[in-house]
């Protein structure tokens, strides 16, 4: 089976847990790397050795704070990797979280979703 | 008692800088000033300390979270690329500013361009400028979904500063000499 992949967040990147065990797919928090194409290249390795044997079912968490411009492009290529997994007759279901005063966050996830055929649900996350 | 911009000239020692200039920021409503070279570590320490101040500025959550959003593309445009060696010392140095207004947040970054660059980047904002949201949000899922170049980047950090901020993005380019040019560039986010 595939190892999980684990990166713990920083100022600068999110917090990546991708374990197909546990089926836990999450990426959250800030991703503002220098380097943003470096930061998700091995997330979207992972990605692709998980689509040769993946979960009968794939539920992706995206739980962003904010990003940049140049992690746009690179969110957008993990999400078409998922897409793709779904394309093959896999079940994959991606929730985008966003906090009820971000509607930047939420105007994003709408972007996302006009471009991908996958399931994606966006999710407010209410103050208690 | 509060002395006013014309009489520093009278004042020296330290307070001949330090006091001109805070009465300045004060008398503008600057919450933040930074002039040096913008890198990646700085984006994220900008961020922290406006988190504080932006709280100390009694600003909402959402408010907050916009002028977040709007600065990091604004910085993006500012920051100086570490591997790239042909960009001189000036045109690596930046100025950051973040003004509290009545009404919203001014953030405003400036920088020194090549007079050849003028013109590309002109035609860019205008053309951004000219566009109303969904004109804006269309040109955006193009160019987010079109292959990746640094010169595509550069133009989708600014219409997302556009479109965040639904203001026109204000600009000026000031000529310094024959090889530079200062660029300035202002957004504004509207207080929620």
């Amino acid at each position: 089976m595939l190892k999980p992949l684990k990166i713990e967040p920083t100022h600068k990147t999110p917090r990546v847990y991708l374990e197909p065990e546990t089926n836990t797919f999450e990426l959250g928090g800030r991703s503002i790397p220098e380097d943003s194409v470096g930061f998700y290249k091995p997330i979207l390795e992972w990605i692709d050795a998980y689509s040769e044997s993946p979960n009968p079912k794939t539920e992706f968490k995206f739980e962003l704070e904010y990003f940049n411009t140049s992690s746009s492009k690179n969110i957008l290529e993990l999400l078409k990797k998922l897409e793709a997994i779904f394309n093959k007759g896999n079940e994959v279901h991606i929730t985008w979280y966003y906090d009820e005063d971000d509607e930047d966050m939420e105007e994003t996830g709408e972007d996302y979703k006009a471009l991908l055929q996958v399931p994606l649900e966006l999710v407010m996350k209410a103050h208690y | 008692m509060i002395l006013n911009n014309n009489d520093s000239s009278r004042i020296s020692g330290p307070l001949q800088f330090s006091y001109p200039c805070f009465i300045d920021m004060l008398s503008n409503n600057l919450i933040f000033m930074y002039r040096g070279v913008v890198t990646s570590d700085l984006v994220t320490h900008v961020l922290q300390i406006m988190e504080e101040r932006l709280e100390e500025d009694k600003a909402s959550k959402k408010t907050s979270k916009k002028v977040f959003n709007v600065m990091v593309e604004c910085l993006r445009n500012v920051y100086s690329d570490e591997m790239s060696q042909e960009i001189s010392e000036l045109e690596s140095t930046a100025i950051l500013l973040v003004k509290s207004e009545e009404d919203g947040y001014l953030v405003s970054t400036g920088n020194y361009l090549k007079n050849s660059e003028v013109e590309m980047l002109k035609n860019r904002l205008d053309k951004i400028n000219q566009m109303d949201g969904e004109k804006l949000k269309v040109y955006y899922q193009e160019l987010l979904t079109s292959p990746i170049a640094e010169k595509g980047l550069s133009s989708l950090g600014m219409i997302d500063i556009a479109r965040k901020s639904k203001q026109k993005i204000a600009y000026q380019f000031q000529t310094v000499n024959e090889f530079f040019t200062f660029f300035t560039l202002e957004a504004k986010v509207i207080r929620r």
